[in-house]
């Protein structure tokens, strides 16, 4: 099967919408400090689910709309599927690691790049760790991994329409069956976000509603509102604020900035490429391979993995590139932007074991938090439910060692 | 109470200078844990977020009441450990 | 204060330097290591002509558009570097308002009129950015003119 195009442009112009497309998602989520660690880790360290719940919304939104747009013939089917991964034990193992590794060493591939990119030489490392790590992968576990995937073992031998959830649940990708799956996966998926966001808001308020009467409402919360002081805020002071980069983005207005950032990339890149957001194919994959080529040396002549996985270029690349670019600009006009280094040395360190983890992680996993969880739930696929338990797993055990370093 | 965080000498400091979410929150929940009630401590933090949203939260989910001062680059979260 | 002010005009010049940089290693490094992938018959990770061309493309388009802006963000920043460090009055005339629009006239003329021989597009970039450089001294010394002339008046 091979993909057609569905609206005719040139080449340039689509990697010109998925530069565009990458500096949306680096500035929206700088500007909204959108970590999809830092929503699982609140759940273990402080007992929030407001970032979780906001993650599970954009999962459902970004479902909902692409779904939408392939049961409405807008988009083919096929270029929802088309680039459905294999699913197999290494999904699961995978993105534990990455959990593991993302949360030790202070970010997900998403907030990596944007929190470097602000200054944060933790994140360097990480990121440096991380290309380390899928050169480790690259040599050691690819091989394996791949014998699994084409033997069948433990694993599927096929992507595409294989792992479809339409195809699964109807036997058949027609347009109501599209639009059905659609519903029932979005919509819980909807209703779970808000749901949990709601549940913090009232534990907060709860807390905050039996505190001692008469105690100062200042002394509760500095700058904060509290349950008592509801000043109405205007509605144009506020965008005001938003567009003069005053004030940061709030994680629900990033939630639905970044699902309409991925249905941009899905109907542009229809036809065209893989046509969703990814990232650690360029930062991790393609970054160490062109720091190499500086030295005149190629991996893909002669390492596993980088001679049959990653084109020399593909719009991914422009697109991690302006994510960067992106929020060092939003991180620059905001005044945020600082070189900062940790005080405590050993957690340099700490971030390039970490990183190394996560380089792992993503490329045993096929993916990362962005490349496969949340783009598998605008596929309509499962691997995105695997992704997602797996990293909370590792994510978990992360906070317990930390906890205890 | 509020005169009390922003005046009193805090009893730890916690200096968080050039980490990101989620660690800040974190070792400031892990330094809590080992803190008695009646206890300030106060964390030393360049990160936003931080200080708007993580830090916060920490707070409202223990029931603490906190302060923040902003010193230059720094801000100087204090929370108040109380039983 | 001084690292925050070194900060603010290093970093948009950095960002310029990197949007070159980008694009030159792209023009040079990814093209050779294509035509190598294509000699050596590795077709997963050779990338068609077209493609390549189009990422050459809106690769020099983006590189233009952050010369531009960081070169904006650079002088921007300077003005009210120099705005905040500077307490003197001084004498300012129409002249020096004029004298940055000249330049860059002349450099434009330059590379209209000599674009037979200026091909590469090295010096190409050079030349956008002195012109660049040129209508933010410009508007520099219009603020300044401005001011000079409300201190006066």
């Amino acid at each position: 099967m091979v993909l057609q195009p569905v609206f005719s442009y040139s080449w340039p112009i689509v990697y010109a919408v998925f530069a565009l497309s990458g500096f949306i998602l680096g500035w929206a989520a700088q500007r909204g400090n959108y970590c999809f660690v830092n929503a699982m880790t609140s759940i273990f360290t402080i007992r929030s689910f407001e970032r979780f719940g906001a993650l599970l919304l954009l999962f459902g939104l970004s479902a909902l709309g692409a779904g939408i747009l392939v049961g409405l013939g807008i988009i083919p089917a096929s270029d929802q599927y088309y680039f459905n991964y294999f699913a197999g034990w290494y999904i699961l193992v995978g993105s534990f690691i990455f959990g593991f590794g993302a949360a030790l060493a202070g970010g997900c591939n998403l907030s990596m790049l944007y929190r470097a990119a602000s200054g944060y030489v933790q994140n360097w490392i990480e990121l440096f760790g991380m290309m380390i790590g899928t050169y480790i992968f690259a040599i050691g576990i690819w091989p394996f991994q791949l014998y699994t995937m084409e033997k069948g073992i433990l694993s599927t031998t096929q992507g595409g329409y294989i792992e479809y959830l339409p195809y699964l649940i109807f036997h058949n990708v027609s347009a109501p069956s599209v639009l059905i799956t659609t519903l029932i996966l979005s919509i819980p998926l909807i209703a779970l976000g808000i749901y949990l966001q709601h549940y913090t808001k009232r534990k907060w308020s709860r807390a905050s509603a039996s505190f001692i009467p008469g105690m100062p409402i200042k002394a509760y919360g500095g700058n904060l509102p509290s349950p008592t002081t509801t000043q109405p805020v205007k509605l144009s002071s506020e965008v005001k604020d938003l567009i003069l980069l005053r004030k940061p983005y709030g994680t629900n207005l990033t939630t639905v900035i970044l699902a309409l950032d991925m249905l941009l990339v899905f109907i542009v890149g229809a036809g065209y490429t893989f046509n969703y957001l990814v990232i650690t194919s360029s930062d991790g994959g393609r970054f160490f391979e062109y720091i190499l080529m500086l030295a005149w040396q190629n991996l893909f002549l002669t390492t596993p993995w980088f001679n049959d996985s990653l084109p020399i270029v593909d719009p991914s690349v422009l697109m991690v590139v302006m994510l960067c670019i992106g929020a060092f600009t939003a991180s620059y006009l905001s005044g945020d932007f600082k070189i900062r280094i940790p005080r405590e040395k050993k957690r340099l360190l700490i971030g390039f074991l970490g990183g190394i983890l996560v380089g792992i992680g993503v490329r045993m996993a096929l993916g990362c938090n962005v490349g496969l969880m949340w783009t598998n739930f605008a596929q309509l696929g499962y691997d995105g439910i695997i992704f997602l338990f797996g990293m909370l797993g590792g994510v978990y055990l992360a906070v317990k060692v930390q906890e205890r370093l | 109470m509020s005169e009390e965080l922003k005046f009193r000498e805090p009893d730890e400091v916690l200096d968080v200078r050039g980490e990101s979410c989620p660690v800040p929150e974190m070792m400031a929940s892990k330094k809590l844990k080992k803190m008695k009630a009646g206890q300030i401590l106060e964390v030393l933090t360049d990160h936003q977020p931080a200080v708007d949203v993580t830090l916060p939260s920490l707070c409202k989910s223990h029931g603490y009441p906190f302060t923040v001062i902003k010193d230059g680059d720094v801000y100087r979260f204090r929370i108040l450990k109380v039983s | 204060m001084q690292t925050a002010y070194i900060r603010r005009l290093l970093a948009p010049i950095i960002l310029s330097l990197f949007a070159i940089g980008w694009y030159k290693f792209s023009e040079i490094y990814l093209v050779n290591s294509d035509n190598i992938a294509l000699s050596h018959g590795n077709y997963a990770v050779y990338v068609t002509p077209q493609q390549l061309e189009g990422y050459l493309t809106a690769t020099l388009w983006i590189c233009y558009f952050f010369v531009f802006v960081g070169l904006s963000l650079f002088w921007y920043n300077l003005v009210k570097i120099v705005a905040q460090l500077e307490n003197a009055k001084s004498s300012f005339g129409i002249v020096d308002v004029i004298s940055p629009i000249v330049i860059a006239l002349e450099i434009i003329a330059l590379f209209v009129w000599g674009s037979s021989i200026i091909n590469n597009i090295d010096i190409k970039l050079a030349g956008y950015a002195s012109v660049c450089s040129c209508l933010m001294w410009f508007w520099y010394s219009l603020v300044k003119y401005v001011r000079v002339k409300n201190i006066v008046g």
